[in-house]
């Protein structure tokens, strides 16, 4: 093949680097393909300098109602019947067998299925009608003061998942799929929305420490899958320092910093542009963020400009970082710092056995903070752009696990139906969507899916959840796979 | 790759048709200028070439003289504005006040903005949502706001509003003013103390033992005394444990430890 150029150098070298781009496109693998040849076509369209800011966020399909999301997961599968979904035609049953006309053959968890008796197991604990914008919400003793923002909240009752044990179930939840390798929701929202503050990561994680039985809680529930890197979760610490090795050495001025990180930068923009690998330039945005986090997490974890009142809301546990509750004060912090997603994990909702005096606890935990933020994001004119989601991976069986009493039961994993709540960001407030049975065991209206969920918060986002795609494997993968529809009756 | 060129000219010429003649402005220069000075820019509707600008990152360093720089060039083309705990005051009014398209403006934590500053952008023609908590302004900028021609929601916690100027406020149809002390829910409706009844099960049904009391006083694991809380069944008979790892032991292997519970 004849080449255009008549420098014969010049033409070897063109003919070289033509060789060496198809060698590492094919080699690197369809991942390193796909990125590659809209990287190369991007470069094309528009120089290496485009390229060099990174890829720009997707445009949105329809101006967004949701600037930012705040997910409270809890993790283990809180009881929706001790705390939202109110049924007291179980009193009457109590310690009777669950009929097989509710059950209906439908899988147990090994934990359960051997068990000889399926005793009904009504809640402990008694319920209160909360004023909302319909006729009230029945909500557990355990939660009075989210029971006091009902007016702002909308109840999914109706929810219900594939997956019946608590690793699968939360990857389903935070990614779509049960299987590990998917992008997080936090990661598929910064890929979509972009920073809207270059000084702190787009998506935040914040962990506490529950009281009852705890599950591994892995890092890929906050990864990026195959979305480039610096699109994953940043876990921020509870204690010391919340972000590990953000100090400078002792010896090491912010100068010598800068010009540390000037030369490294220059190696890697010098791989990125021979190798075209996507992931060398998301190292160098996370080492760019990373510098500029030094200075702006400090002043974010930093607590001595909230006033007496703010911890008066949120309770004095907020002083102590890792609570729920300090975590509750950090989402505000990180939400009106234009963070787009933060999430927050609490543990220990996996109550087997011991419900009562657990869920207390835990409940305690939570209730008073999850209703500040609320209250806190509102009068900031901060709610009404964030979207705040609370909920687990499923909910509880309303049969005893083990032992039943009147002061003491446990409850199984259910996927069947549990409940979740979300606020603001373009939810309508103070509203309920779903029914369960009398026994809170299966949906008799309007069933929602994780995937229906997840393809709501992507439309509030500003985003058809069917067109936000990223290119791997030869395909264009989506958050909510081949399924989800956009839960209309709850957006405002 | 045409379409996509034609995509960005269009786009781009989209956002030049709003600048005139002497006043145009170069959109691309600026934009660049606004995200080295790491300010947040987008244009968040599609169907619009308006801006949605957020300086939450470097909000501590922006003053009149920095505002003026960064967002008066394209004070026509804004949508959407978050100043929130920006160092701006009067001075930035001269191009607030050019913001003709402008529908939301969050000014929370400025302490720059008194009464006199509200009553001036009160009456951008689009404005409809309006964020003055943590601000100076007060009951002196309530007619301001009633006047307000597009104003929809306004908020005005830890501002100098008082009780009487948000009465005022919730006066006009259509206006939503927040003042922070939205009353919470309330609990209309308590159920009573529950009452457990059917405590047996159903007749001809008795796999669980008839007794909720423990058979065991000393946990067949460790020995210790039995936490009532702690039990299983197994054969039929409730047997109680010392803490909640001693049942995943006696799980194990039941058989190593019936010969504590005696005989059934």
């Amino acid at each position: 093949m004849g080449s255009f150029h008549s420098d014969p150098l010049r033409a070897a070298v063109h003919e070289h680097e033509l060789l060496l781009t198809r060698r590492r496109l094919f080699a690197a693998g369809a991942r390193t393909f796909a990125a590659g040849v809209g990287m190369a076509a991007l470069g094309s369209l528009l120089g290496r300098d485009a390229l060099a800011a990174g890829a720009a966020a997707p445009q949105r399909h329809w101006r967004p109602k949701a600037k930012r999301v705040i997910y409270l997961h809890m993790e283990g599968g809180p009881s929706h019947l001790d705390l939202w979904d109110y049924k007291p035609e179980l009193r009457q049953r109590y310690n009777q067998d669950l009929p097989e006309s509710i059950r209906k053959g439908q899988r147990l968890t090994t934990m359960t299925s051997g068990q000889g008796r399926f005793p009904v197991a009504p809640s402990l604990f008694t319920f209160s009608r909360y004023a909302n914008q319909q006729d009230g919400v029945w909500i557990s003793e355990l939660m009075p003061h989210t029971g006091s923002a009902a007016n702002e909240l909308c109840f999914l009752h109706s929810m219900h998942t594939d997956a019946i044990n608590h690793e699968p179930a939360i990857t389903f939840c935070q990614t779509g799929h049960q299987q590990p390798g998917r992008p997080s929701l936090g990661a598929w929202a910064s890929y979509g929305l972009g920073s809207a503050n270059a000084n702190l990561p787009t998506f935040c994680v914040l962990i506490t420490q529950g009281i009852g039985n705890m599950q591994a809680l892995s890092a890929r529930f906050w990864g990026s899958g195959f979305l480039p890197s610096e699109h994953q979760g940043c876990r921020l610490r509870s204690s010391g320092d919340p972000v590990l090795y953000l100090k400078d050495p002792a010896g090491v001025s912010r100068t010598d910093r800068r010009a540390m990180l000037d030369l490294v930068n220059d190696f890697n923009e010098r791989e990125a542009q021979a190798s075209l690998d996507g992931e060398t330039r998301a190292r160098i945005a996370q080492a760019e963020m990373a510098y500029r986090m030094q200075m702006s997490v400090p002043e974010l974890a930093d607590l001595s400009d909230e006033d007496d009142e703010t911890f008066a809301l949120y309770g004095e546990e907020a002083r102590k970082p890792g609570t729920f509750a300090a975590n509750c004060l950090l989402a505000r912090r990180l939400s009106e710092r234009g963070v787009r997603f933060v999430q927050l994990y609490m543990r220990g909702w996996d109550q087997h056995g011991n419900l009562p005096a657990e869920m207390r606890a835990q409940s305690k935990a939570v209730d008073q903070p999850q209703a500040a933020l609320i209250k806190d994001l509102r009068r900031r004119g901060l709610l009404d752009e964030t979207l705040v989601v609370w909920g687990g991976e499923f909910g509880r069986t309303v049969y005893s696990q083990g032992s039943l009493s009147e002061t003491d039961y446990g409850r199984d994993h259910h996927p069947r139906c549990f409940t979740m709540w979300c606020a603001g960001g373009g939810i309508k407030p103070g509203i309920a969507l779903g029914k369960t049975d009398d026994y809170g065991y299966n949906i008799v209206e309007r069933p929602i899916e994780v995937h229906d969920l997840h393809a709501t918060m992507l439309s509030l986002m500003g985003f058809d959840h069917e067109k936000l795609v990223y290119p791997f494997q030869g395909r264009d993968y989506r958050l909510t796979d081949v399924a989800g529809r956009v839960i209309e009756e709850i957006v405002a | 790759m045409r379409c996509i060129v034609a995509g960005a000219l269009a786009a781009l010429c989209v956002a030049c048709a709003s600048t005139k003649g002497a006043e145009a402005v170069d959109h691309a220069a600026q934009l660049d200028l606004l995200r080295a000075a790491l300010v947040h820019v987008e244009r968040p509707d599609p169907a619009s070439a308006l801006y949605l600008a957020d300086a939450s990152a470097v909000a501590s360093s922006i003053d009149d003289a920095q505002a003026e720089r960064l967002f008066a060039p394209l004070a026509a083309e804004w949508l959407d504005l978050s100043l929130a705990r920006t160092k701006i005051a009067t001075a930035s009014l001269t191009w607030l006040e050019r913001c003709e398209k402008l529908e939301r403006l969050d000014l929370r934590g400025c302490d720059g903005v008194d009464d006199a500053f509200v009553a001036r952008i009160a009456r951008l023609p689009r404005l409809s949502e309006l964020v003055l908590a943590g601000t100076r302004a007060g009951d002196g900028c309530v007619d301001a706001l009633l006047a307000a021609p597009s104003l929809r929601r306004v908020w005005l916690w830890k501002s100098g509003a008082t009780g009487a100027g948000l009465a005022r406020l919730a006066t006009r149809a259509g206006l939503l003013a927040d003042g922070g002390s939205k009353p919470d829910s309330i609990a209309a409706e308590v159920e009573p103390k529950p009452e457990f009844v059917n405590l047996l099960p159903p007749p001809g049904e008795s796999p669980l033992p008839a007794t909720q009391v423990p058979i065991n006083v000393d946990c067949p694991v460790s020995g210790a005394p039995v936490d009532a809380r702690r039990t299983r069944v197994h054969q039929g008979r409730l047997v109680g444990f010392c803490c909640e790892n001693c049942p995943k032991t006696f799980d194990a292997d039941p058989k190593k430890y019936e010969g504590a519970l005696g005989k059934p």
